[in-house]
């Protein structure tokens, strides 16, 4: 399928519908229809102010909204002044299907919000979601280097063909599995990766968790924990962890909570004769302080089991997001219900494992990509079906990327890889490219983004930490929001 | 809604049960039942000292089962408090102390001097190959001191924030380096060329400074006495002191050369002590103890503490795990009722015949508030839902997931 399958989402503005897939994620009926009355008349409006400010319209992916034909300057900090944003052109027919010149073509393209460029919610109500890609992303593989002759002499079989990556500018371009995500704002923030690292999963994941650049952190609080921590306003869960365990909430005094199934909410849920006796039971009050503060807990978790309920129904199934995103679906898919919830929730960590390619990288890295795009594509999806699509900006982590130069079938272990961003960014190229044609003294990519100034732009720009209070090394950060 | 008394006798001895033993028998309960509180307290401090060893066994998985089949043999289940008492406020981590025997060799120094002299016992934990390794001892050498073990000793395990300066780091640091742990040997040591040989200046005194010095100077100050008598105080009643009475329990307890058994004694006898049932919330390795308790559970099932997230000898960091209402977060509550409903109660005595009765004294739940005991009746109106079978399990679920089985 392509992007124009999700074309009609709109950034929160009011009540929509569902993703218009079926559960084999191929469109349901209709799903390709004009949009409603309502929906067509306001996007219309959008979509000719688009056209009046920009004097050309073209079709194609989001970060096309900004810099025309332009090639994106991979300059760190750059800020899009809306007033000047226009669209750009076809960009070699990715997202075919348009006929120029017909609005309601058009409208499949555009069908989006206000001001075009979806911008950020107010700083206390945003939400960041950390995807951690277990074992080691290879950067070049996510947002392919189209135009290097470096990147394909080094990879004779493991490299993407410049026909199949679906272009960002004239250099780079994102991997064809991960088309939903294409039609929607997403930036990449390139160079991102180790300081003084080594190759070592263990400790390169321990410095992400801890968000130190120096390891040996035995003793410490978990980089998230510090930031739930500056952001803590008591309310029943800041810090979600949907990955099960994670050593970045470790220590945290805000409210974190580790789920790694809804169903475990199911006896809080159940609205036949076991909810009231056992919730009776649980949230009387003996008396005193602890008493109550306990009280408080389960009555906390009876109301959200209670909100959840309709939600551990509908993603139990074949939603979209389960169907085609897999274990990244299913956290998802409680992330997003309990963000849904209200329930204060500020971070979020998922984690999606495999992608240690050592061997098989072709075939494996295609599947983890897409499923990505599947998991994050529905997340987005029924985030901004609830209207919060300006408040939550989905961002990637990995240890570290893959060698440039293929093993037989594989890559091992390298140093910078490219994150990926979704929400309410800068679209197109963040950070700062670290060329194929200048590697490290192991044949790896340069880091040019120390991951603690990836970090660092996470907390301070998107969730208003301070950096230097929630990192030893004190980054500074790079712009990143729309 | 009101707080039930069930039996006064043996809610008063349930309370100092669940207080001072890891595992609340009920046959401890009625053992107390009708002994005044002076004879029940010398009781417990009296009792002999289980001295069976631990083994010090490269596996430390072995070396825990062990432990909690200890916890809940309770020979002497105060000893097993203080234990894991001493353990959560000067902890050790099991994965980082080189050689996993150090944890058996570390777990016997605890359990033999668990109600000895706290001055004795630090002094042990100072030469502890289990927490040498664990603070980085070992990186620490004249040439490149490194502060972990001293700052950590000073700030955690003695005086506390705010009774020494950073030149008092620098300069202990020098002093206690030069430490060696030797993994096949089993043993920690000073290697003489990697310690520090010339005089240093501590708390304003400038000497040849070594570890024992150190720690005995440590042990002097009154701060000490302040700092771990409190914590000692909470974990028993529940409540901080500050200020006045703080540094009053301090100076008495110097007095009383830091013995072990004269605080205990002191706290059991408060009249805070017996003031109020319950205090504080169970942590996730007392509440596991107190499910072990009622169900009794096979001790080898301590994969579940980790569940309820205090696995002994795993903390998050050297400062322990965290105290008080954070162990009654969404998430700590999920995790207790989610390990009620996994628990299958055919295979527990008499989980599907018990009575209400049965059930609350099971848990030694004396004093609750009457809608935990009326939801537990209520279960009685679903056998059609759930079968003969089924009140039991939903009443001893209940029981062991309300308010008052969640806290000390």
């Amino acid at each position: 399928m392509t992007g124009s399958d999700y074309q009609d989402f709109d950034y929160g503005e009011q009540p929509h519908q569902p993703p218009s897939v079926g559960p084999d994620g191929a469109p349901v009926d209709g799903a390709g229809d004009a949009p409603s009355t309502t929906d067509d008349v306001i996007t219309r409006r959008r979509l000719l102010q688009g056209m009046g400010a920009a004097g050309a319209v073209g079709a194609g992916a989001w970060w096309q909204l900004r810099g025309g034909n332009q090639p994106q300057s991979a300059v760190a900090s750059k800020r899009v002044d809306t007033s000047v944003l226009e669209v750009g052109a076809n960009n070699g027919g990715q997202t075919e299907t348009l006929a120029a010149g017909s609005v309601d073509d058009l409208l499949s393209q555009f069908g989006v919000a206000d001001n075009v460029l979806l911008t950020p919610a107010p700083v206390d109500q945003r939400v960041l979601v950390l995807i951690e890609l277990e074992g080691g992303n290879d950067g070049l593989s996510t947002v392919v280097p189209y135009s290097a002759g470096a990147y394909y002499d080094r990879r004779p079989n493991l490299s993407i063909a410049p026909e199949s990556v679906i272009p960002i500018d004239s250099e780079v371009g994102l991997n064809p599995q991960l088309a939903r995500l294409s039609q929607r704002q997403v930036a990449v923030v390139e160079g991102v990766g180790p300081v003084n690292g080594n190759l070592s999963h263990f400790e390169m994941v321990e410095r992400w968790d801890y968000g130190s650049t120096e390891g040996g952190n035995a003793s410490r609080a978990g980089f998230l924990a510090r930031v739930v921590d500056r952001i803590d306003s008591g309310s029943p869960v800041t810090g979600l962890s949907v990955a099960g365990h994670t050593p970045r909430f470790t220590n945290a005094s805000a409210s974190t909570l580790s789920i790694e199934n809804l169903n475990a909410l199911k006896v809080l849920t159940n609205n036949d004769w076991i909810y009231p006796i056992y919730r009776q039971s649980l949230t009387s009050v003996s008396g005193g302080p602890v008493a109550n503060t306990l009280a408080g807990t389960w009555n906390q978790l009876f109301s959200m089991g209670r909100s959840l309920a309709g939600d551990i129904e509908r993603y139990d199934g074949d939603s979209p997001i389960v169907k085609n995103g897999g274990g990244l679906g299913r956290q998802l898919a409680m992330a997003a219900a309990l963000i849904k919830a209200d329930l204060g929730i500020r971070v979020v960590h998922a984690r999606m494992g495999g992608f240690d390619t050592h061997d098989g990288h072709n075939g494996r890295h295609e599947r983890l990509m897409g499923q990505l795009d599947g998991a994050v594509d529905a997340f987005l999806q029924i985030i901004a079906d609830a209207g919060l699509a300006d408040r939550v900006l989905v961002a990637t982590t990995s240890e570290f990327g893959r060698r440039v130069s293929e093993n037989s079938s594989g890559l091992d272990h390298g140093a910078a890889s490219t994150m990926l961003l979704f929400g309410p960014v800068v679209p197109g190229r963040l950070g700062d490219p670290s060329p194929v044609s200048n590697l490290d003294n192991r044949g790896n990519l340069k880091t040019t983004i120390g991951f603690d100034r990836y970090l660092a732009s996470l907390a301070q720009e998107w969730l208003g930490v301070d950096a230097g209070a929630v990192l030893d090394s004190a980054p500074a950060p790079i712009s990143i929001l729309a | 809604m009101a707080q039930v008394e069930r039996d006064p006798e043996r809610a008063a001895a349930a309370l100092l049960t669940r207080r001072t033993l890891m595992r609340p028998l009920p046959s401890k309960i009625e053992e107390l039942v009708g002994v005044d509180r002076e004879t029940a307290v010398s009781g417990l401090l009296d009792a002999p000292l289980d001295d069976a060893q631990a083994p010090e066994a490269e596996k430390s998985e072995s070396t825990l089962t062990w432990w909690l089949n200890r916890i809940s043999e309770n020979v002497n289940g105060l000893q097993e408090r203080m234990t894991f008492l001493w353990h959560t406020l000067i902890p050790s981590h099991r994965y980082a102390v080189g050689n996993q025997a150090f944890v058996g060799m570390q777990l016997n120094m605890i359990r033999s001097r668990a109600l000895g002299n706290f001055r004795d016992l630090m002094q042990a934990f100072a030469a502890d190959p289990a927490m040498l390794k664990y603070l980085d001892a070992e990186s620490s050498t004249a040439k490149n001191p490194n502060e972990n073990l001293a700052r950590e000793i000073m700030e955690l395990f003695t005086v506390g924030l705010g009774h020494y300066s950073e030149e008092d780091v620098r300069q202990a640091a020098l002093a206690l380096s030069g430490w060696r742990v030797d993994g096949d040997g089993r043993r920690a040591y000073i290697e003489p060329k990697r310690a520090y040989e010339g005089e240093t200046t501590f708390f304003g005194e400038t000497k040849q400074w070594d570890t024992p010095s150190i720690v005995d100077r440590l042990c002097d100050h009154p701060a000490t006495a302040a700092h771990i008598g409190s914590r000692v105080w909470y974990h028993f009643t529940g409540q901080y002191l500050a200020g006045e009475a703080r540094a009053e329990l301090g100076a008495w307890w110097q007095g009383q050369n830091l013995d072990i058994k004269p605080l205990l004694q002191r706290i059991f006898l408060d009249q805070q002590f017996w003031e109020n049932h319950y205090v504080r919330p169970r942590t996730g390795f007392e509440y596991y103890c107190a499910v072990q308790n009622v169900l009794n559970l096979d001790p080898s099932q301590h994969w579940r503490a980790k569940e309820l997230g205090q696995m002994v000898y795993e903390p998050p960091n050297v400062g322990g795990w965290p105290e008080g209402d954070r162990w009654l977060s969404p998430d700590s509550m999920l995790r207790r009722s989610g390990m009620m409903f996994s628990i299958d109660f055919k295979d527990v005595p008499n989980g599907l015949t018990a009575t209400t009765e049965e059930i609350l004294d099971a848990c030694g739940l004396y004093v609750l508030n009457d809608q935990v005991i009326s939801a537990m009746a209520a279960t009685a109106d679903h056998v059609d839902e759930i079968g003969e079978e089924g009140p039991p399990q939903l009443k001893w679920r209940i029981a062991m997931s309300c308010p008052e089985f969640q806290l000390q």
